[in-house]
This record gives structure tokens, C-alpha cells and sequence, in this order.
């Protein structure tokens, strides 16, 4: 072993850990140098008529140039400067832009534990709800009138940190299909019309038709290679049987509130009691083997289409009825089973009488770079943009769809608005939609985001809404009490490993490795692995959603 | 020589050889005729369970799709480039170092060769690497593809070691006769490693051929994107992905992902498997032993 | 050319300017592109505000290891790690060099070439697309299971089991490499010279002899060399692979420190990736040292890397 050499290279190594000791500065230095700035938002002004040039992420890929962008930029008296961060790359290429110093003006965090990350690395600005609520009043209704829950989302450690979004189709409860000539074939036929299948109501009543599914030959092949249902894993959040564990009122990935405070769903009774039913099914057979493994929806999908499975959950979507779409559940089922017929389920009801599904809640939060501390006028330029989208209906579709008769048409020309937009080729093909910073009803690319029910409404096909109002009723829709289980602050280090505990524990005790005895031990252990934290924290940010929400005008 | 009969153990061995590697050979092969099969199939036909040998229902829609995109022109020319002009450069510069390590009495041998070979285990990170590429000018730039993979140090060492093992007799001749070490690694040394040269070559050309992180990473403008990047953003854009993500709520897609994946990856493939057969010639026994002389 | 030996420091040098020549082009690009961003693996005892930078962002000691180590996870998932690298070394490391010995005995030409480039063939597909085959094929009602029903068995939870799933990763994994690393071998036995075999033919020397004798001893420096390699990245146990193909009831046993990792850069926390994969480094180093050391001394200095 060459000692020099290896003396020389420890030398380097030291002369390097030096000069990183003496250049960084001592932790009360950084601490203010990380303190958001003071901003006096009673002396800012922002004149309509001066020109301002702010610099927006748009994430996904586009073009600069486009029709919507000169309108927005007419509209206001702005200039865009637009990045554009495909979808593809936003989770790496977004915190190394930051790191590397490109701070955007303005940009959109799609969760909270962005919002939360991007306030602690000391990227963003802290806008008071104040000054939201005075610049962009019929904005703030709109979220408040949808779903106000996005406040909590950018809020962290007592200030706030952007402007909330919302999704108005996430408010709809999403049931599951059933195969329509499978409950005949066995039997389940409608009391009313027997030529209709029976669709189970209840919990009691769709564990008859999986039992039946499994063991009666639904598709009269004379083998037994049928089964109730799958699982589903594509993300991770787990949807799997999320309507059998809404029967007994619980959103096991989730926060839900008791007596005041936070519970993890997954650890309440109730989820217990869902674990032992889902259980049996299992043992009986109703739940097809490989559930854990369907980490797509294809997957999930293709055991469904290929008569593998008679029910498959949050998939009761209108368009995936729609038979002139080629890519909808019942255009494929047409062409690999034929005979099959689709029909929308129901959420079962438990016993308690509890019924739902779980559902995603809120939206994204427009945030803006600390920056622009020196330049606030920015601020309530795009806070007056916001106000005017939601409440200009021209502009809210200009800003979105595009210029009628060039990127979208109605899709009846008679009915209008109640006949729901159809894009205009070539923009039905996603890419060219993007490149055309085209969006849709609930977002736009530039600084449009989604705005009142009612609008909405006004423009939905009338048999979607109406398929919405009997299917997929928002009564039915279980959300986190918090909106969504990672705006807790330490969620961003301990969640994505307690979640993936409590997936592995689960499957586990569905599928019969583990008794359904431990459940008590993953509670505990669930908290120990700093679910304890996070619950805490939760608690503590309940009661900070009923001053944020005093803050924004909500009433509850 | 005499003609002999082979022994009755040889011939089984070879009938038994053959079956083997022509059953590898075949389940090498499912993965190309799954997704080529994949490629043309309908939305329906996608979702049907089987082996998809070939498909019941042919559809092109996603090679449309696909095609309908020209930034992929630029991306393939972009991808032809960096990885003509990579592995070209690879070589030079990793035949450049192995030579001096591979010479027993290069000064300060041991200590060059871990210098390279630490760099193989310790690495910043891609927050350091961004940085270093940012400050140093190669964002959005076409050799942002080039320079940082330049060389590394698994390939120095395996070429270190084949050269070391060509006789060192050709070296000291080449000395007398008046070459400096250039000429010697130039006329002699690179010529009778053809086959590990080749073999540096052809994982550079794949690697360049297929890695998209860079691009990712380091790449804003569209013309300057890698073709494996633009498809990836393709299959992206058409996925579910990207409802988990909350980016996109309309799910209502036009067409499935399997496909497009499909589509994509056949694109990708095609072009190296037409090159391959070329460089084979390479690994052909006995070609090289030529100018070994004593 | 008789010059007088100097054995002075600067002749040394000069006598070998032409070799140190060379080396400056790489040397600088490693200086450049490795050693001055492993600069950053300050980030590992940082607490790292990406606002301000790495030189600015505070100490904290040796925190984020002592969070690596907190809760099991980190454990667990090097437990996982060392286990799967040591299956697929075990197993992996000679598929190459077998199929590479094996196609080396076709003498019909376009045969072996054939099957040199189909078994090179996985190796161009991502796992995103070989995850979802072999998702597909490994299913409980899933065509190998078919076979398996065929000779009257049960059908194998592949994807479900602990065991199983290790089986079928380490499988899928050789078979998608082995074309490409009996490339490598190929090119070594290119260079082997055909007069060794004739005049072991002519001594009466039959094939498995020679093989043992001639082949497989040119064969060794590379497979040494390719081993000490190897160990310097064994805590990276595939991760594509694993993340396409593994699930919940699997999380268990197939976590490695990648996909530990992955998680924690999902959510920006740089500075415990930074400290994994640090560790990593730290013991991919120290395998290797002990490797070449014990590969020195069983050849008596003849092998290893320096």
C-alpha cells in the first residue's frame, strides 16, 4: 500500500472538509437567512396599464406562442415567460431547477408536501389570506363554495403560502361496474324487470353475487376459473376494496376525525372489521390471488375484461359506458366478451349502515417565488387574473379549450353548452392538446384554474350529469378529514414508509399469512414507526383548519 | 490430418448444446414479439390476456400517435449523434488511459488506477452533478450528452487488463524501431483488441442509444431532446400516471397505454438490432491473430 | 538505444512523459465530472435548504445516518439488499461465462450469431415493459403456471410468496443479462490463439479438455477483473427490476436500499438519500479492496486490479 499516496489523498480530503467547515455559516445565520421576508402589501398597488413580464411553470410540455397564451397576455397586460416541465419530469427536474437557482415567478405545487418542501428549502413567498380575499373575492368563493379544504394545503408552520385549487369532479363518489350477465346467469335478477340484473345494495348482497360468481359458473365454461374481485395497487394510495372498507365508514389511508382529534383510518375498528370480512371473502375464494399484483389499472383492467372477474371497483364512470369511445370498459368488453353486459354498481351498504367510496380532495396550490418580495405587484396581478377566469365564462372556456371553431366545437350543435365540448382534431390527441397549452373544464395551462360547480354544470353533457346525480352522488364520497394524509408536516419522512407497512400487513392478513389478531400489534407498531408524529401533528392542524378557514370566510 | 469420428459423448453434447441455445434463443426472443404484438394491437385486443404472439385485432393507431409527434425527427438525429460522437470519443479517451495503467513501470501506477476506480463507487449525487453541469455551462447544450459519461472507470479496467495481456515483446520491438508510446498504442495495441474494443463500443452505443435521464435532467429545449426522452414524455402523457399525479383529470384517454409503450419501445429497438448484426463480425474467433508474430 | 538508467524523480518522469501524457485527458474528466461533484457528499452531514446552497446550509453532524437507522426500515432493506446481490453473484456470475463457452462450441456460424444476438435482446428492454410481461406470465392463472398444472402440480404463487419472488427476480434478472455480459467473454476468446488447440488436438486432447485446459484459464483474468467489479456495486441490487415487479406482499423481503431511497427522494429529502447512498459507497469500496486483495493473493500478484 502506497502510505504516501494515501496520506496525500486523506490531505485532499481534509483540505476540502475545511474549506466546507469554514464556509458554512453558523445556524442562527441561516435560520434568519431562511425567515420569509416582510412584505407591506398595504403600500403595493398593481396598475392594469403597466406592462408586467412574470415568468409562470407550466407543468407539462407546450409551446410557446399559442393562441391561450396571447389571450391571457392581451386580457391582463402581461408577458409570459413560460417554462414548460413535462409531466415526466417534474420530480427531479423541478427541485434541481430550484436548487440550481431558477426560481419562477409563479408556479403550481400539486401537493402539499411539495408546498411544504419548496417552504422549507426556502423557495417560496408567504401571500396572508387577506390579501387573497381582497383581490381575488370571487375566487376565494369559488374554492370555499367547492371544497375550502385546499387552504390547508398551503399552509405550513403558520403562514400561507399560495393560492389553493380545486377539482369539481373529485367531489363525485366513484362506484364500481358489475357484469350484468354474470348476476343473471346466476340467478340475481332484478324483482322488478327480470330481464335487468340486480344490482347489490348491500354488503350482505354483494358478497352473494361474488360467492355465487366463484362458485356458480357465471360464464358456464363447466371450470372454476372465476372470481369475485381484484386488487388494486397502482399507487400509493391503495383503492383496493376501498367501497367494502367505505361500508363500515372507513377511509383506511386516511385521517378521519374522532371526538375532536385524528385517527388514522387504518387503524380504527371499523378497518378491523372490513380486514375480517375481506378476509373470509378471500378464504372463500372470492378474491382473485394475484390481487396485490395489479400495479396498473391494465392489469386490473384485463382480469375484469377477460372474465376473470365479475366486479371491478372505481371505474362507474360515464364515459366508460360510452360505446364510441374505443378505449372505454365497454367498447373492449364489446369486442373481447361480446355477450357481456355492464352495469354500474352501487356502494354497498354495511352494517351500520355506512356506504361510500373513497375519493382524492382539493386540488394543487399556485405558489410564488420569495423573490418576488421585491416585486409584489406580480402578486395581485395574478391574483386579479384568478378572480377574472372564474368569473368571465368566455374567458374561463377561452382559457381553457381554446378558440371555438379552431380548437373545439359543441359536441351538439343544438343544445350547446348542455351538450359538452368535443375537441376539434387535431387537438382530440393528448400531445397536441399540450402543445397548444389546451386544458380542460376544471384547469388551463396558464393561471386558469377550475372554478364554481355551477359553471361546470353548465357545461356537462346532460346524460353525465344525470349518470353523476343517480351513480356517483358526493354524499357517497369519504374524503381525509385533512384532505389529503400528507399535508401533515412530517408526513414527508415518515409516510411513505408507515404507508407501505400498512400495505404489506394488510394484504397479509387478507390473504390469511398473518391472524387477524395482529391487527392490534400494527396499530401499535403503525404509531411507533412515527404514526404518533404524524397523528399529533394532524390533531394539531384540525384545529388549525378552523382558523384558516375564519381566516378565508368559511363558515362550517 | 485424418478425418476422425467424433466421440458418441461429443455429438450428444452438441445436439444437446444446440437445443439449449436455441431455447434461450426463443425465450430471448418473447419480449420483441410480445411488444411488436403489443404495437399493433387494437385497445380491446391490448387487454386481452394471452401471449400476444400475434395480434387478433391489428390497429396502427399508436405508431400514428407516435409519428405525429416531429420532434422525434430531431430526437432521433439528436440520439444519432450523441451516440456516434460518444462512443467514438469513449473509446479514444478510455484506450487513452488504460494504455498507461496497463504498463507496469507508468510512475505512481497503483495510485492512478484507485483514483479511477474510486470514481466508480463514490458518487455526489444528482444535486452536485446538476450543479457542476449548470455552472459549467452544459445546460441545454447537445455535449451535456457527451462529456459527463466520457469514460468510466469499468471500462478503463477492462480495457487495462486486455491490453495488459498482449505480449509485451510487440511493445519493447516498437521501442527499438523508434515509436513513442502514441504510435505504439495507435498501430499496435488498438488493432489487436478489436474484440474488447468492440465490446466497449457496443455497451457505449446502447447505453447513449437508450439513456434518457440526461435529457430529463439537463434539457430544456424541445429540438435539443433525446429520442428516448420524447417517447418516454409520449407514454407518459398517455398514461394514468399522470391522474395519480392530479395533473391531468380528464381520463377519458384516446389511446392505451400498452400500446403506445409498445410502439415506443419498437421504435427504439429497431434501429440497434439492424446495426448489431454488423459488429458482430468482431467477436468472430481467430480473426485477430494475425500480426502476432514472434 | 543504450541510455544510462536515471533513477532520479524527474527522469522517471521524463522517460514516461508520453504515457503520462495520455492519461491527462481522462484524468481531467474524472477531476471535473466525479471528484468535483462527490464534493457534495457534504450533503450527507448537512441539513441541506437547497435555497442556500450546500456551502450555506447548516451542519448536523452525523443525523441523517442516525435517521437511516431509526425505525428498521433502513435495516431492513439492507438485509434485502445483501441477500439479493448475494443470489444474483452467486448465480449470475457464471451464466455469462457459460453461455459464452457454449456458443463458442457451435461451429455452424450463423446459428451462433443468431443466438448471440436474440440472447442479447432483453437486455434493450426497459422494465417497465419487461415488469408488465412478466407480470403477466407469472399470474396465478398465468401461462407458466399452466405448464406447472400440466405436470400435476399447484399453481406457484410467483409474485406472492417471499421465496418465489426471489427465485423469479434472480431468473428474470440473469436472463436479461447474460447476453449482454457473455459479450465481454466472447471478445476474450476471440483473442485466444487457435494454435494452442491445434496442437492440443494433435497431443489427443479432447474437447472438454481443451476447454478446461486452454479456454477456461484465458478466460479467468477477465472473470476476476469483472468479479472485483462486480462487488463494487453490490449494495445495488436492480432496482428497476424490483420497483416494476414487486408489491405489498413482497415489500418485505424485495425493499432494497434503492427503492428506501427512492422514497426519500420523492419527497426532497436529499440529505438522507445523499447518506445511503454514501453508505453504500463506503462498503461497495471495502468490498472491493478485500476482493482484489484476496484475488491478489491467490494468484501469488498475477490478478486483481492494481
Amino acid at each position: 500500500m502506497n502510505w504516501k499516496a494515501f496520506l496525500g489523498g486523506l490531505g485532499v480530503v481534509a483540505a476540502v472538509a475545511g474549506f466546507f467547515l469554514l464556509a458554512t455559516p453558523p445556524r442562527a445565520e441561516t435560520e434568519s437567512l431562511l425567515q420569509p421576508p416582510t412584505v407591506d402589501w398595504e403600500a403595493v398597488h398593481d396598475d392594469p396599464d403597466h406592462r408586467l413580464r412574470i415568468s409562470l411553470l407550466v407543468n407539462n410540455s407546450g409551446r410557446e406562442g399559442t393562441w391561450v397564451q396571447r389571450q391571457m397576455e392581451e386580457r391582463f397586460n402581461v408577458e409570459f415567460d413560460l417554462t414548460f416541465l413535462p409531466a415526466a419530469a417534474h420530480t427531479y427536474r423541478k427541485p434541481l431547477m430550484l436548487a440550481g437557482g431558477k426560481v419562477p415567478d409563479v408556479f403550481i405545487d400539486p401537493d402539499p408536501i411539495e408546498v411544504q418542501r419548496d417552504a422549507y428549502h426556502g423557495f417560496l413567498l408567504e401571500v396572508p389570506h387577506r390579501i387573497i380575499l381582497r383581490h381575488a373575492p370571487n375566487y376565494v368563493a369559488a374554492v370555499n363554495s367547492v371544497e375550502p379544504i385546499g387552504w390547508l394545503y398551503s399552509h405550513w408552520r403558520g403562514r400561507n403560502y399560495g393560492v389553493p385549487t380545486v377539482y369539481v369532479s373529485l367531489l363525485l363518489s366513484v362506484p364500481g361496474v358489475w357484469r350484468g350477465d354474470w348476476l343473471k346467469a346466476v340467478g340475481l335478477h332484478d324483482p322488478a324487470d327480470p330481464s335487468k340484473p340486480r344490482v347489490p345494495e348491500t354488503l350482505d348482497q354483494m358478497h352473494e353475487a361474488l360467492r355465487r360468481f366463484r362458485h356458480n359458473d357465471p360464464d358456464g365454461n363447466g371450470r372454476q376459473d372465476t372470481y369475485g374481485m381484484s386488487g388494486d395497487v397502482t399507487n400509493w394510495w391503495w383503492a383496493s376494496f376501498a367501497d367494502v372498507f367505505g361500508a363500515y365508514g372507513v377511509t383506511p389511508f386516511d385521517w378521519m376525525e374522532r371526538d375532536g382529534r385524528c385517527v388514522w383510518g387504518g387503524l380504527l375498528p371499523e378497518a378491523r372489521q372490513a380486514l375480517a370480512t375481506l378476509r373470509a371473502w378471500y378464504g372463500e375464494g372470492l378474491i382473485h390471488p394475484d390481487f396485490v399484483t395489479d400495479k396498473s389499472r391494465e392489469s386490473l383492467h384485463r382480469k375484469f375484461l377477460n372474465g376473470r372477474t365479475g366486479y371491478l371497483y372505481y371505474d362507474g364512470k360515464h364515459h366508460e359506458f360510452d360505446l364510441t369511445i374505443p378505449t372505454s370498459l365497454a367498447s373492449k368488453m364489446r369486442q373481447l366478451q361480446p355477450s357481456a353486459e355492464l352495469v354500474c354498481g352501487r356502494f354497498p351498504i354495511g352494517p351500520g349502515g355506512r356506504r361510500g367510496g373513497r375519493v382524492w380532495s382539493g386540488g394543487h396550490v399556485i405558489v410564488f417565488g420569495k423573490h418576488l418580495a421585491a416585486e409584489p405587484a406580480k402578486v395581485l396581478r395574478v391574483l386579479r387574473i384568478l378572480d377574472t377566469v372564474v368569473t368571465d365564462e368566455e374567458l374561463y372556456i377561452a382559457s381553457k379549450y381554446g378558440q371555438r371553431g379552431v380548437h373545439w366545437t359543441w359536441r351538439d350543435a343544438d343544445l350547446g353548452p348542455g351538450g359538452g365540448i368535443r375537441q376539434l382534431p387535431p387537438y382530440t390527441d393528448r400531445n397536441q392538446q399540450f402543445r397548444a397549452l389546451l386544458g380542460e373544464m376544471e384547469g388551463g395551462a396558464i393561471l386558469s384554474p377550475c372554478g364554481p360547480k355551477a359553471l361546470l354544470d353548465k357545461y356537462t353533457r346532460r346524460e353525465e350529469l344525470a349518470f353523476n346525480n343517480e351513480h356517483r352522488r358526493g354524499e357517497w364520497a369519504l374524503k381525509d378529514v385533512l384532505g389529503k394524509p400528507d399535508v401533515v408536516p412530517s408526513a414527508a419522512v415518515k409516510l411513505r414508509d408507515v404507508r407501505q407497512f400498512q400495505m404489506t400487513v394488510y394484504a397479509e392478513i387478507i390473504r390469511g399469512d398473518r391472524p387477524l389478531e395482529d391487527f392490534a400489534w400494527f396499530a401499535r407498531e403503525w404509531l411507533r414507526r412515527g404514526g404518533q408524529q404524524m397523528t399529533d401533528e394532524a390533531t394539531e392542524l384540525l384545529r388549525a383548519k378552523k382558523r384558516v378557514y375564519r381566516q378565508v370566510g368559511v363558515t362550517e | 490430418m485424418a478425418a476422425y469420428r467424433k466421440p458418441t459423448g461429443e455429438r450428444v453434447f452438441t445436439v444437446v448444446n444446440v437445443l439449449l441455445l436455441g431455447v434461450l434463443g426463443l425465450l430471448a426472443l418473447y419480449p420483441f414479439t410480445y411488444t411488436v404484438s403489443m404495437s399493433l394491437s387494437s385497445a380491446a385486443e391490448a387487454s386481452r390476456d394471452g401471449l400476444h404472439l400475434i395480434p387478433r385485432q391489428i390497429s396502427v393507431t399508436a405508431y400514428e400517435m407516435v409519428f405525429r409527434n416531429p420532434e422525434i425527427a430531431a430526437g432521433y438525429l439528436n440520439t444519432i449523434f450523441r451516440t456516434v460522437v460518444g462512443t467514438l470519443l469513449t473509446l479514444l479517451v478510455t484506450c487513452l488511459c488504460a494504455y498507461p495503467l496497463s504498463k507496469r513501470h507508468l510512475p505512481h501506477r497503483r495510485v492512478f488506477t484507485f483514483f479511477i476506480l474510486f470514481t466508480m463507487v463514490f458518487h455526489g449525487g444528482i444535486v452536485p452533478t446538476y450543479l457542476l453541469i449548470k455552472n459549467i455551462g452544459l445546460i441545454d447544450s447537445i455535449w451535456v450528452y457527451v462529456l459527463p459519461i466520457l469514460t468510466s472507470a469499468f471500462n478503463v479496467i477492462i480495457v487495462k487488463n486486455f491490453f495488459q495481456s498482449v505480449p509485451e515483446e510487440l511493445a519493447e520491438s516498437a521501442a527499438i524501431d523508434g515509436a513513442n508510446e502514441f504510435r505504439t498504442l495507435f498501430q499496435i495495441y488498438i488493432p489487436l483488441s478489436k474484440p474488447v474494443l468492440a465490446t466497449v463500443a457496443l455497451w457505449t452505443a446502447v447505453m447513449h442509444w437508450n439513456m434518457w435521464l440526461d435529457a430529463l435532467l439537463y434539457v430544456n429545449t424541445e429540438a435539443k431532446q433525446t429520442m428516448q426522452m420524447i417517447l418516454r414524455r409520449i407514454v407518459i402523457e398517455n398514461s394514468t400516471e399522470l391522474i395519480e399525479k392530479g395533473l391531468v383529470l380528464a381520463d377519458i384517454k384516446t389511446y392505451t397505454p400498452e400500446t403506445i409503450k409498445a410502439a415506443t419501445t419498437v421504435v427504439t429497438i429497431l434501429p440497434i438490432l439492424l446495426v448489431y448484426p454488423f459488429v458482430q463480425r468482431f467477436f468472430v474467433k481467430g480473426i485477430m491473430l494475425g500480426g502476432v508474430k514472434g | 538505444m543504450n541510455e544510462p538508467i536515471t533513477r532520479s524523480r524527474r527522469g522517471r518522469y521524463r522517460r514516461h512523459r508520453g504515457l503520462l501524457l495520455m492519461l491527462v485527458p481522462g484524468l481531467l474528466f474524472f477531476l471535473i465530472f466525479s471528484y468535483v461533484p462527490m464534493t457534495g457528499l457534504a450533503i450527507a452531514f448537512k441539513e441541506y435548504r437547497m435555497s442556500l446552497g450546500i456551502l450555506q446550509s447548516p451542519w448536523c453532524g452525523l443525523d441523517n445516518f442516525r435517521r437511516l437507522l431509526v425505525g428498521g426500515e433502513f435495516l431492513q432493506a439492507l438485509r434485502n439488499t445483501l441477500l439479493i446481490s448475494v443470489l444474483r453473484l452467486g448465480f449470475g456470475f457464471f451464466a455469462p461465462v457459460i453461455l459464452a463457452l457454449l456458443l463458442n462450441e457451435i461451429r455452424v456460424a450463423w446459428y451462433k450469431r443468431t443466438i448471440q444476438t436474440l440472447t442479447y435482446m432483453p437486455f434493450f428492454f426497459s422494465w417497465v415493459i419487461l415488469g408488465g410481461i412478466l407480470l403477466m406470465l407469472f399470474r396465478t392463472d398465468g401461462p407458466i403456471n399452466a405448464v406447472v398444472k400440466l405436470f400435476g402440480g399447484e399453481p406457484i404463487p410467483f409474485l406472492t410468496s417471499d421465496g418465489w419472488f426471489l427465485f423469479v427476480l434472480v431468473t428474470t434478472g440473469i436472463w436479461q443479462t447474460v447476453g449482454y455480459g457473455a459479450v465481454i467473454y466472447l471478445a476474450a476468446l476471440a483473442g485466444i490463439n487457435p494454435t494452442l488447440y491445434e496442437a492440443a488436438t494433435v497431443d489427443g486432447a479432447g474437447r472438454w479438455q481443451q476447454t478446461w485446459r486452454i479456454t477456461l484459464p484465458c478466460l479467468v483474468p477477465t472473470m476476476v477483473v469483472l468479479l472485483i467489479l462486480s462487488v463494487g456495486r453490490f449494495l445495488s441490487a436492480g432496482f428497476d427490476q424490483i420497483y416494476n415487479m414487486y408489491n405489498p406482499l413482497v415489500y418485505d423481503s424485495a425493499d432494497i436500499i434503492d427503492t428506501y431511497v427512492l422514497r426519500r427522494l420523492t419527497s426532497m429529502d436529499f440529505s438522507v438519500a445523499t447518506a445511503a447512498g454514501m453508505f453504500k459507497s463506503v462498503v461497495g469500496m471495502m468490498l472491493i479492496v478485500v476482493t482484489n486483495a484476496l484475488a491478489r493473493r491467490a494468484s501469488g500478484g498475477e490478478q486483481g486490479i492494481w
